[in-house]
């Protein structure tokens, strides 16, 4: 039906070619029809076409839902179980396969590597590059030690450095079990100094001060004084060379080589037995 | 906006055999929630021929337009208490039809994309115009006739749904821009525009009837 002025030349012509066209009717038993779907209850098709859209996009959506959140929590515990010390040592124990010690290999040029083949503790194969010139026998002991070390103490498969290592699991702060005190936590420092006194406890010398020096009224058994020949009596007159009275103190990163001390009349240097 | 319909109903008049007794729609809905049965027959008299015909222009299958032409009288029915009455009832109507029409082309689409043998197939094949069995001979003008029938009805097919729409309830059922505008939730200049461009693309495909 066209009723106005042409945008285009023939637009009415067009509108007039429709509308005459033939019309169709509806059949003679539409309306029984009709009221046969009504009578069957069905809201028409309406309803179990919408049930089946919704089947047809809800499904997929909910599956790629699922997948990806399955996803994620795999690569999640695959990570953790990778970084995370308790979730390797919560892990069953895995038995060891045997070390396979390579055949002795046949005496190659200096400074040439060679591949050797070593079956690790989980079983799989690696090739390892070992130094020609290093004796077999170390070779081999090393490895056998490394191999022992890792069968006590890895729970599981994977190297021992990443069973011990930190987690990178980020703590708020102050909650991090595996947070390392700060180097310049307050009271030690790069300057900070230890009196005398502490040393003396360190090595496990009771000692009181005497006027030339710290008498020593015990000895803790067993350990660096005792060890290293320190005997109750003994009058300590310096340390690593340095005399020391009273206030003496030594820097925080002390390393103990020697001590002097005074006994039955004569002074005696004794190094230090860790 | 018009707030009921019985004075539009005289474009369909042409069409469609009316009764005598002339209720509005809305008369004839309010009786039908009540339960009258009667009026909802009514209902159904008034609309089921410029409905199927608007849906066999649209999807150019009788079949498929008589199917969905009953489906949009069940949806009525079962929608009776939540229509409302500022709306013009053929408005009402002509866009359940419309969104059913459009679900059945989208739903071709994705049966022609899914299936292999769609891929050969063509229009032509699959949409078979409605021919009424006549069992006298047939004279050449209404063959020609009958071609340039189908021919037209092809094109309308082929146009995107955006025109089509509104080029039919336009030229074919006769329907007020306004009401094609509610019908479609567009603006009024959008809707004429869309008739225009709508009738464009027809010409180009008929330019052997102009």
């Amino acid at each position: 039906m066209f009723d106005g002025p042409e945008n285009f030349e023939g637009e009415g012509k067009i509108a007039a070619m429709l509308t005459s066209l033939k019309r169709v009717d509806a059949p003679g038993d539409f309306d029984t029809r009709v009221r046969a779907r009504i009578a069957s209850g069905r809201g028409g098709e309406g309803a179990s076409a919408w049930v089946a859209n919704l089947i047809r996009i809800g499904v997929p959506i909910a599956a790629a839902i699922v997948i990806a959140l399955g996803g994620y929590l795999v690569f999640t515990s695959i990570n953790t179980g990778q970084d995370d010390v308790p979730a390797v040592a919560g892990t069953q124990p895995v038995i060891q396969p045997p070390i396979v010690a390579p055949p002795t290999p046949p005496a190659t040029d200096d400074n040439q590597a060679e591949d050797r083949i070593i079956v690790n503790p989980s079983g799989e194969m690696m090739a390892d590059k070992i130094n020609a010139d290093r004796p077999d026998d170390l070779v081999r002991n090393e490895t056998n030690k490394t191999s022992a070390n890792t069968n006590k103490d890895r729970p599981t498969g994977g190297s021992t450095e990443l069973a011990v290592r930190e987690s990178k699991n980020i703590f708020p702060r102050g909650l991090n079990p595996n947070a390392r005190p700060p180097a310049n936590a307050k009271g030690v420092g790069p300057n900070t100094r230890i009196h005398v006194s502490s040393i003396l406890e360190f090595i496990g010398v009771k000692a009181t001060w005497a006027d030339n020096g710290w008498r020593v009224d015990s000895v803790v058994a067993n350990d660096i004084a005792e060890r290293s020949g320190i005997k109750t009596g003994d009058v300590i007159e310096a340390i690593n060379g340095q005399t020391v009275d009273k206030k003496t103190t030594f820097p925080a990163k002390f390393d103990g080589k020697s001590v002097r001390v005074h006994r039955d009349g004569a002074s005696l240097t004794i190094d230090f037995k860790p | 906006m018009a707030l009921d319909n019985t004075g539009s109903q005289s474009t369909e008049a042409s069409h469609t055999s009316m009764p005598d007794e002339r209720r509005s729609d809305h008369a004839l809905i309010e009786s039908a929630r009540g339960g009258d049965e009667a009026a909802f027959g009514e209902i159904m008299t008034r609309y089921r021929g410029p409905i199927t015909n608007y849906l066999y222009r649209f999807l150019n299958d009788y079949e498929e337009a008589v199917d969905l032409a009953q489906e949009t009288f069940v949806r009525v029915y079962f929608a009776l208490d939540r229509y409302h009455t500022n709306f013009a009832f053929s408005t009402y109507i002509y866009r359940i039809a419309t969104n059913l029409a459009i679900s059945e082309l989208r739903r071709r689409k994705r049966r022609r994309l899914m299936s292999l043998t769609g891929l050969f197939q063509s229009d032509d094949e699959s949409e078979v115009e409605f021919q009424p069995p006549d069992t006298r001979p047939l004279p050449d003008a209404d063959m020609l006739e009958n071609e340039r029938s189908q021919t037209i009805g092809r094109a309308i097919a082929t146009l995107p749904e955006k025109y089509r729409v509104p080029v039919v309830l336009r030229d074919v059922e006769g329907r007020t821009y306004e009401e094609i505008a509610e019908i479609m939730q567009l603006g009024l200049g959008t809707t004429k525009s869309r008739i225009s461009r709508g009738r464009a693309l027809l010409k180009d495909k008929l330019q052997n009837y102009l």
